[in-house]
């Protein structure tokens, strides 16, 4: 299973460098968006046909709706500031890279424009990798570490482009928090990156 | 967003009202794993045919690397270090409850 996704996102990668077109990037954006569409349907389905099962762990849920962004915001923030060490980037530019939390073109788009373009790329660059690791470990993750932890891997990602992985390799109701936990960090992502890069 | 929110509220509101047969359960879930194939094929290929992002992962790849991997394990850890905190304490006092 594990192998069956890093084997399509290598052929696609391959697919991509060898034969790129540039006209269907447009139509790529939506069919991904409509196949997303699909699967959260049927995400939803689950949900809806396991809601005994969900709401008498609600009470779990509840906790961990404050639980899981603030772990992932300071777990996120902890591993920036020990990246920049490593890295010379000053803690505040390792910081704003970092709380994009996965989502690259947002957070790409807010440094670039209020900051510089070049941290822009390494935001671009750093949350399109988070995406990638997060995609490649999650199986790991929910055999050895945690379900929740899933969650923690893919941020703000862990509402669109990693849930489906997510749902796969644990459960509706880890999906459910999945899906809460990344609408509140994407939210985030604007709010946090200009205070970062303003006033640290 | 808005969309993906609608799909997902309509597919509960579905899987509240009907009654679906057991075959649903494998139906799903083969149709989900087509469609998360299909996304993770699309995903690769667009990083692939962006050969600016892979000439870009030289020059700034390795702190753009280092910065995802530690924000990854500084998540993973943090959540794992307060749930078995925060969760051993909630457990003990559900079982005194009982």
């Amino acid at each position: 299973m594990t192998l069956l996704i890093i084997g399509f996102v290598f052929i696609g990668i391959l697919v991509g460098y060898l034969f790129a077109l540039q006209d269907i990037a447009f139509y790529l954006d939506n069919i991904v968006s409509i196949l997303l569409c699909l699967i959260l349907f049927l995400v939803g389905i689950d949900i809806g046909r396991n809601r005994g099962k969900i709401m008498s762990h609600f009470k779990d849920i509840g906790i961990n709706i404050i639980i899981l962004p603030l772990s992932i915001i300071i777990g996120t923030f902890l591993g920036s500031l020990f990246a920049s060490f490593i890295t010379g980037l000053k803690i505040r530019e390792a910081l704003a890279v970092g709380a994009g939390f996965g989502w690259y073109s947002l957070s790409a788009i807010i440094i670039s424009k209020i900051y510089s373009y070049d941290l822009g790329i390494i935001a671009f660059v750093s949350n399109v990798i988070r995406e990638v690791l997060s995609i490649l470990f999650i199986p790991f993750i929910a055999k050895y570490i945690g379900k929740m932890e899933t969650i923690a891997s893919a941020g703000a990602t862990a509402m669109d482009t990693t849930l489906p992985l997510i749902t796969r390799f644990t459960d509706s109701e880890t999906a459910v928090l999945s899906f809460i936990t990344g609408v509140i960090l994407s939210s985030l992502v604007p709010i946090l990156i200009p205070i970062i890069l303003s006033f640290l | 967003m808005t969309y993906y929110l609608i799909s997902l509220l309509i597919g509960i509101l579905i899987g509240v009202i009907a009654n679906f047969s057991s075959n649903f359960n494998k139906i799903s879930n083969i149709l989900q794993l087509f469609f998360l194939a299909l996304i993770l094929f699309i995903m690769g290929y667009k990083i692939g045919s962006k050969k600016e992002i892979l000439n870009y992962f030289g020059m700034i790849g390795y702190k753009a690397f280092i910065i995802s991997l530690f924000s990854i394990m500084g998540s993973v850890f943090v959540l794992y270090f307060i749930r078995k905190f925060v969760f051993g304490l909630i457990k003990n006092k559900r079982g005194m409850e009982k």
